[in-house]
């Protein structure tokens, strides 16, 4: 089956094919030749007359117009070789407890499948999502922490594997993790729009035993978002930054992204976690003057993150005092500040981040984000050393969610068990006007020209004998 | 002779094509000569005026009546007659290897039974037959002759001659003795003007001269739809036919044969028109007794008696 890069070119040549259609009937051309002796009473004019007739004629020639036509249309539109297979490629995202027995989970995946296997694909660590039919390479540990870190991880495999194997019609998610399983539902919510298929979650009732030994117990999580008093949506670029999987951070965090008008009242610091972060949507925190100007980069953590910033507050000379700079813009001016509150730490970050931007995800973002997940006072890396008893055992009431609900599509759509569609993570190679295989155009291109060829010598020119 | 000819003999067998008019001297035949007394056959007797041939005088009745009378006689001649025949690429309209098995007969096979029909009538009165066909091989000459089977080798000759090319009967005309009967027989799409005037000059010089017209039936009941009408003998000409374009068509075409007829006849010669569908023994027998005109839609023909 053949697709297009562009159908509506091919739409436009299927027009323009109707349209040779209809001139057949209606064009004016030279009508057939009579051999009359007499011919010079007739009248002098144009040789050329109309002859319509509701009789097609010279169908030959009318198929190969319209034949060559549409390859020539074809050719152009960059048709595309489909395979009818329907056949369906396996993204798996397993959590690492579960490296040690890939083929239990295996089973484990083949076993609630219904679907024949094409490809198994497995998923590996984020930077190297697998390719096609290979090993995991790569097991993430987040997931155990929240769901939702695979989700980021499956999109890229997804749109490795649809790349690399153009003849998978879709593709089916499996994430497989040991029990219990913990998420936070806001951001599962936002991460599972970006999957357009259905997600099947497997757990493992043999991780425990078989998982290899992981210091990160199953507690709850040391980093919450506190919203209140703003609407951000669940696509929140900072939320989506702070929840891709990173080393486990030492101390419990909370980030407001509230808009908060004086420090006064910003409750000072959560009480109950050791660092809040002040991150408001606007990018103003209370206190720092607002400007409007922009900056090349963001510099934290001896990493700069460059891009076209728009720069919306400074934080004011007085405002500095007790402070410590933490990230800076690229003129030096500070970007986000921390002020130590007795055993706790407050930070203030004025960066502004559009929504559903991805400047946050990049790899050069971890600067920032190290910075502000960090220990009180210090800038030191925070998995490292960090003391992992400690962790809190405050649990975000979010964080509950069951397996069902997970699986259905949070935006409403009503995905069932369909796989995702590979088309849907080729958009890039769409966007490419070239043929696949590369052949098919000039191959369509020939046999337009050949078909003009033929038309050309079948012409009739015929001269009517009375 | 070609067979197909057979029936068309046969509803001529009989007939007899007299000279319109005295002829001139020649061999004895059947024609009323201008030459009078020389024969010895009497015809009447003639009050003696000054100027006669005394020789003419009845001497016998002078000396019993006493009274001067010129013995007169008829001299009866010879009246060689000549075919001059157009065989250029119109007269092979229609095509006869497209046409239907029902369909009426060519312009060139009208003009081969016209040929052949008229010189049988012709040698049947004792005349030498004779023959000039222009095609786009040449003139074919055929010499006229009064011998058993000259008839015969003219339908064989035509019967072998295939049309083509542009042909000039002018110059065949002058070509024919002054004292000859000469038929034309063309679509008069040729050279027309000249061959009306030379026409002219050789009946002016005594001779008898018929045209005979071919029109095919395709020429006039053009076919509907539209067509780039080419003139097989001239391919530049090229005109559109269209239905709308036919009524004008038959208009032009019409007075084209009324002046061909007119113009025929003001120079002393006879002029019929033989349509393609029309009874070709009635035809020749119009032709030969000078019937002044016939309906065309009947008869196929229209006859005219040479200008007086």
């Amino acid at each position: 089956m053949i697709a297009f890069a562009l159908p509506w070119l091919f739409a436009l040549g299927a027009v323009a094919s109707l349209g040779v259609v209809a001139l057949h009937f209606l064009s004016v051309r030279q009508p057939p030749e009579l051999l009359l002796p007499t011919a010079r009473f007739l009248d002098e004019g144009q040789v050329r007359a109309v002859s319509s007739s509701a009789q097609p004629s010279d169908l030959l020639l009318l198929m190969l117009r319209v034949l060559a036509l549409l390859l020539a249309c074809a050719a152009l539109a960059g048709p595309r070789w489909v395979s009818r297979s329907n056949s369906t490629a396996r993204i798996v995202v397993a959590d690492v407890a579960l490296r040690g027995d890939s083929v239990a989970l295996r089973r484990l995946v083949d076993s609630t499948a219904a679907q024949v296997v094409v490809r198994f694909v497995w998923s590996g660590a984020s930077g190297d999502s697998g390719g096609a039919a290979s090993d995991a390479v790569g097991w993430p540990r987040g997931i155990r922490v929240d769901l939702t870190a695979a989700l980021p991880m499956a999109v890229r495999a997804a749109a490795s594997v649809a790349t690399a194997m153009p003849d998978i019609d879709s593709l089916s998610l499996y994430v497989v993790t040991p029990t219990p399983v913990r998420v936070s539902a806001d951001a599962w919510r936002a991460w599972r729009t970006t999957w357009p298929g259905a997600v099947h979650l497997r757990t493992s009732p043999t991780t425990a035993r078989d998982g290899p030994t992981d210091s990160i117990g199953l507690s709850a999580p040391r980093l919450r978002f506190d919203t209140s008093g703003v609407d951000v949506r669940v696509d929140d670029p900072v939320r989506a930054a702070f929840n891709l999987p990173a080393a486990e951070p030492a101390q419990s965090i909370v980030v407001r992204r509230g808009e908060i008008v004086s420090r006064g009242e910003t409750s000072t610091a959560d009480p109950s976690a050791d660092v809040t972060i002040v991150w408001p949507v606007s990018g103003v925190p209370p206190g720092w003057r607002p400007v409007s100007d922009s900056s090349g980069a963001v510099v934290a953590h001896g990493v700069a993150l460059v891009a076209s910033w728009q720069r919306t507050a400074i934080p004011p000379a007085d405002g500095m005092r007790g402070a410590r700079a933490i990230a800076w813009w690229g003129d030096g001016t500070p970007a986000a500040l921390e002020y130590r509150i007795g055993a706790q730490c407050l930070r203030e970050v004025g960066i502004a981040v559009a929504p559903s931007s991805d400047l946050l995800l990049d790899a050069n973002a971890r600067g920032v984000l190290s910075a502000l997940r960090a220990p009180c006072g210090e800038l030191a890396a925070a998995a490292a050393t960090a003391a992992r008893e400690g962790v809190s055992a405050r649990v975000n009431d979010s964080l509950s969610a069951s397996v069902t609900d997970l699986e259905r599509d949070p935006m409403g759509a009503s995905v069932g068990d369909a796989a995702a569609p590979a088309a849907y993570f080729r958009a890039d190679s769409a966007s490419r006007i070239g043929s696949m295989p590369r052949w098919l155009t000039p191959v369509l291109l020939a046999l337009a020209l050949l078909l003009l060829l033929a038309e050309w010598f079948l012409r009739d020119r015929a001269v009517v004998h009375l | 002779m070609t067979a197909s000819y057979g029936p068309l003999l046969d509803a001529l067998r009989g007939v007899r094509w007299p000279a319109r008019r005295a002829v001139g001297a020649a061999l004895p035949g059947a024609h009323r000569s201008r030459q009078r007394g020389t024969s010895g056959e009497f015809t009447e007797y003639r009050l003696y005026r000054q100027g006669d041939d005394p020789k003419q005088l009845d001497w016998k009745l002078l000396g019993r009546s006493d009274r001067a009378f010129v013995r007169l006689t008829d001299d009866r001649a010879l009246v060689p007659t000549w075919f001059i025949i157009d065989a250029s690429l119109s007269m092979a309209f229609p095509d006869v290897r497209s046409a239907l098995p029902t369909a009426p007969p060519n312009k060139w096979q009208t003009t081969c039974a016209l040929a052949v029909g008229l010189g049988t009538v012709a040698g049947a009165s004792g005349d030498p037959v004779g023959a000039m066909i222009a095609s786009a091989e040449g003139t074919t000459r055929l010499v006229a002759r009064t011998r058993r089977g000259t008839i015969g080798e003219m339908a064989r000759t035509l019967d072998a001659l295939r049309c083509g090319g542009t042909a000039e009967l002018a110059p065949l005309l002058t070509m024919t003795p002054t004292t000859a009967r000469v038929v034309v027989i063309s679509d008069l799409l040729g050279d027309l003007d000249a061959l009306v005037r030379a026409t002219a000059q050789r009946t002016a010089a005594g001779a008898i001269v018929e045209c005979v017209h071919v029109v095919a039936m395709e020429e006039l009941s053009l076919p509907s739809g539209a067509y780039l009408a080419r003139d097989p003998e001239q391919v530049q000409v090229a005109r559109v036919l269209q239905p709308r374009a036919i009524a004008a068509y038959c208009e032009r075409f019409a007075s084209f044969r009324t002046d061909a007829a007119r113009r025929w006849r003001g120079a002393g010669a006879g002029y019929t028109e033989v349509r393609t569908d029309a009874p070709l023994p009635r035809i020749v027998r119009q032709i030969v007794s000078g019937q002044s005109r016939i309906d065309a839609h009947h008869a196929g023909a229209v006859s005219t008696e040479p200008a007086r």
